[in-house]
């Protein structure tokens, strides 16, 4: 009888198992488009993606951020940051320097310097950690587009000119409020990314170029510089009530001899620069320069 | 320095004065543990690449309790990475327990709460445990049970994963039965032929939140195994089965997966013979969708290599490749008879082993998908043919003979082939080596001896030639080395320039009942280090070490 009682016990236990623990998934496997509202004043996020050209697995997380920004259109603002040992140059085709001093700041300040890269991070969320795999980005992202109001809490308008006879760059950043907000200490940061720099990429992911390096690889979103400093500028220390309006210029910036300004974007984000938030990304925007 | 001295000295005093004391009773229960302290100083050093740290020192530890009292055990390990080694990965910085439990079993019964290590089967399908040496450690976090009877035990267990200092996203829920058939029925129990069967189901939950995919919350895998011995023959083999489980690693394909392992062995008075066979197919199983490297595996497919303990032999090993995989391992041990004219006086073995591990085939679903393409099948595959891309093969033969009562010689001849971009995931050109090893112990005096090490490794690829040579002393507990690594450098055509490099290496050490002392000073090669097919990158480095490891 005891043996019954067992084997029963145990039969039950396993029909309860195998009957909740399993989810077959039929296609459609992938969701196209669909990523909420489009327009200007809705929120965004700063995707940041340390990389390096000598990193193997990180075109494949490039590749992550366009099917993001599929899903997503215009409401994600990539910021690649070549950094640590994958981004030093080496003997040609990889002698192109595309690590920056604010890069290095960014990546030391949030563990990224010697982490095995790809790694990445949304709207600088500490989740247990700041660094996300690749393959979090999109759970992360969702997070911030899916579950907050589509309606940012600040809305960032940017302007910008250049002036090709000095080779400046000229901002101009306006934040409306468009919630109340609590008082601390709130930053704005403006950086300067390109695309479209055309040099080799490692990769051995079987399905980018059939697992070879690509030699005329496109590097797009490619952090430059920051405008006002890696950390930015704080903008208001005080709590921000709906409706009130802040503005920041900044002007010559002189651009890399080697940037090409057709291909350059100004990208600005707005964070908590101190209490429980500290250092979380408000909303990010992006123009291009010309 | 002498901060660091005194540092190292105060490991050494912790070890011997808390190490040495034997297990205590305590509230007529016993207190048994372990130590282990790895320490390495740093030393810039840019001809072999090695780099100092900014601690200049860094030193991995731990300290393992467990206190039984009848049928009750408690117990905890604390860990040290202050900071971690170099190679090791940077998320094991910090300190605490990292590992702690509470156990009640009897006959029948055997619970666990907290940390444990489990494994079902040949663990395909669940299988927790560490490897301090690669920094790796998925124990489970949660509740364990077993019920034994006298044919049948049940496990089942419900739990997170460790994830280095938290644990990860995901639930692992299993149940595993093995059932003796000699033990079920009364006529079989005399017989000479043993028969077992076992099966597990596990299953995974991690909430899906990707707004690109739709993910499946709960991944169901299982698996059927049995194992017969008969007189000197063995065979084992456990098929498993996965559903579909769109990952980091199989680059979100919702391909099933599956795997087979098989063994076949034999052996009687001086011989041995096993023939291992396996397959798997996007069957990387962790407990988190997302995690790649060593984070939160919970299915474990070995690979099915030899592992080498001479340092060149073990210097290109072999990664297991989960997601797709076809290999074989054979190996015979046989023994030529004492006193026999091939045999000498006290007898030679000859053991010969041969493994191959080869991609599985794959093919595209339709015209239109390429093959793993993601948010798709991925691909299909035929179950008994082999993919185009050879992964791994090793031949090795090696000739152990005892010349006297003193002394003691052992030949090994090695052939390898190793695919640069399936093992270390850089497109760098494929290895072919042939390796040397000569080894000789003289033991001219009771508790006394020497032992002389020669080993040479030729290729024409990676970092060129190697040679390696070494001598060590051993006086009752005491021991000392020297190993010179020779690295003759590469300047063929069509190789990155490799210069020619010496690593020496002096260690000494001294063993005191179940406590071990052993300091080292030199360059040590970067390098792989795998066990059963798990593999950790060791950079290069120059410095003194120091390694205590005692058990009480």
């Amino acid at each position: 009888m005891k043996k019954i009682v067992i084997f029963a016990f145990a039969g039950l236990l396993s029909f309860m198992v195998l009957s909740t623990s399993c989810d077959k998934v039929d296609a459609p496997y992938m969701t196209i488009g669909g990523g909420g509202v489009v327009g200007d004043t809705v929120r965004k996020v700063l995707l940041e993606d340390f990389t390096g050209h000598l990193c193997v697995n990180c075109a494949a997380a490039h590749l992550a951020i366009e099917g993001l920004q599929v899903v997503y259109p215009k409401r994600i603002i990539p910021m690649v940051i070549h950094v640590g040992f994958f981004a030093k140059p080496k003997p040609a085709p990889y002698d192109y320097d595309f690590r920056t001093s604010t890069g290095d700041d960014i990546a030391a300040q949030f563990g990224a310097t010697a982490a095995p890269l790809p790694k990445g991070m949304v709207n600088r969320i500490d989740d247990g950690g700041y660094l996300l795999d690749p393959a979090d980005y999109a759970t992360a992202v969702s997070l911030v587009l899916d579950s907050m109001p589509s309606k940012p809490d600040i809305f960032i308008e940017l302007s910008s000119s250049f002036n090709s006879t000095d080779s400046t760059i000229s901002v101009d950043a306006k934040m409306s409020v468009f919630k109340n907000m609590p008082a601390g200490k709130y930053n704005i940061s403006v950086m300067v990314v390109e695309s479209k720099i055309v040099e080799a990429q490692k990769n051995t992911n079987p399905n980018i170029n059939n697992g070879k390096e690509i030699l005329d690889y496109e590097h797009n979103d490619v952090l430059r510089g920051a405008i006002n400093t890696t950390w930015g500028e704080e903008f208001a220390d005080a709590a921000l009530t709906d409706g009130q309006v802040f503005n920041k210029s900044y002007s010559k910036y002189k651009i890399g001899s080697d940037w090409k300004p057709d291909d350059l974007k100004i990208i600005a984000f707005v964070y908590y620069a101190d209490g429980p938030n500290d250092k979380v990304v408000i909303q990010a925007e992006e123009i291009h320069l010309k | 320095m002498v901060k660091k001295i005194l540092f190292a000295c105060a490991i050494s005093f912790f070890s011997f004065s808390t190490i040495n004391a034997q297990s205590q009773v305590l509230g007529g229960g016993e207190v048994h543990g372990s130590f282990q302290a790895d320490a390495q100083y740093y030393k810039q050093d840019s001809a072999i690449g090695a780099n100092e740290i900014a601690e200049e020192m860094a030193v991995n530890a731990f300290l393992e309790m467990r206190y039984t009292n009848k049928g009750f055990e408690a117990g905890m390990r604390y860990e040290l990475f202050m900071p971690q080694m170099q190679g090791y990965d940077s998320r094991w910085k910090g300190n605490g327990f990292g590992y702690r439990y509470i156990r009640y079993s009897n006959d029948r019964i055997d619970v666990t709460a907290g940390n444990f290590y489990e494994q079902f089967g040949s663990g395909m399908i669940l299988r927790s445990y560490q490897e301090w040496n690669l920094g790796f450690d998925n124990s489970m976090d949660g509740v364990r049970v077993k019920y034994k009877m006298k044919a049948l035990t049940i496990k089942g267990l419900v739990a997170k994963q460790r994830l280095f200092w938290d644990l990860g996203p995901g639930i692992v829920r299993g149940i595993d039965g093995e059932l003796s058939v000699n033990d079920l029925f009364k006529s079989f129990s005399d017989s000479k032929t043993r028969l077992f069967f076992g099966g597990s189901f596990v299953s995974r939950y991690q909430i899906d939140q990707n707004p690109l995919y739709n993910l499946p919350e709960n991944v169901a895998s299982c698996a059927g195994r049995f194992q017969i011995y008969h007189g000197g023959f063995n065979l084992k083999m456990e098929m498993a089965k996965k559903i579909n489980d769109p990952n980091a690693t199989n680059n979100f394909i919702y391909k099933e997966g599956n795997a087979v392992m098989a063994e076949l062995g034999y052996s009687q008075k001086g011989l041995g013979l096993s023939l291992q066979l396996n397959r798997s197919d996007n069957m990387d199983f962790r407990s988190s969708r997302t995690a790649t490297g060593f984070d939160s595996h919970v299915g474990y497919i070995p690979a099915m290599t030899r592992q080498h303990a001479y340092s060149l032999a073990a210097m290109y090993p072999y990664a297991s490749q989960a997601n797709g995989q076809m290999g074989l391992q054979a190996t015979i041990v046989y023994k030529l008879k004492k006193r026999s004219t091939l045999g000498g006086r006290y007898g030679t073995s000859i053991d010969v082993n041969y493994s191959v591990s080869n991609s599985i085939y794959k093919q595209a679903i339709n015209d239109t998908t390429k093959i793993g393409q993601t948010g798709t099948l991925g691909y299909s595959s035929d179950f008994f043919k082999l993919g185009d891309e050879k992964y791994y093969y090793d031949f090795n033969i090696k000739i152990q003979r005892k010349l006297s009562k003193k002394w003691n010689v052992s030949l090994m001849y090695m052939n390898v082939y190793y695919n640069m971009l399936i093992n270390e995931g850089h497109n760098s050109p494929d290895v072919y080596a042939d390796i040397i090893i000569g080894d000789v112990w003289w033991k001219f005096k009771p508790y006394n001896s020497l032992h002389f090490e020669l080993q040479a490794l030729f290729t024409e690829q990676d970092d060129g030639n190697w040679s390696s040579a070494m001598v060590e002393y051993n006086r009752k507990g005491f021991f000392g080395a020297v190993i010179l690594l020779y690295n003759h450098g590469n300047d063929l055509a069509g190789h990155t320039v490799v210069d020619s490099q010496l690593y020496p290496f002096l260690t000494l050490g001294y063993t005191h009942k179940a406590t071990r002392i052993s300091a080292g000073y030199g360059k040590q090669r970067e390098g792989i280090v795998c066990v059963g097919g798990v593999c950790r990158a060791v950079p290069a480095s120059n410095g003194f070490s120091l390694t205590i490891n005692s058990s009480f």
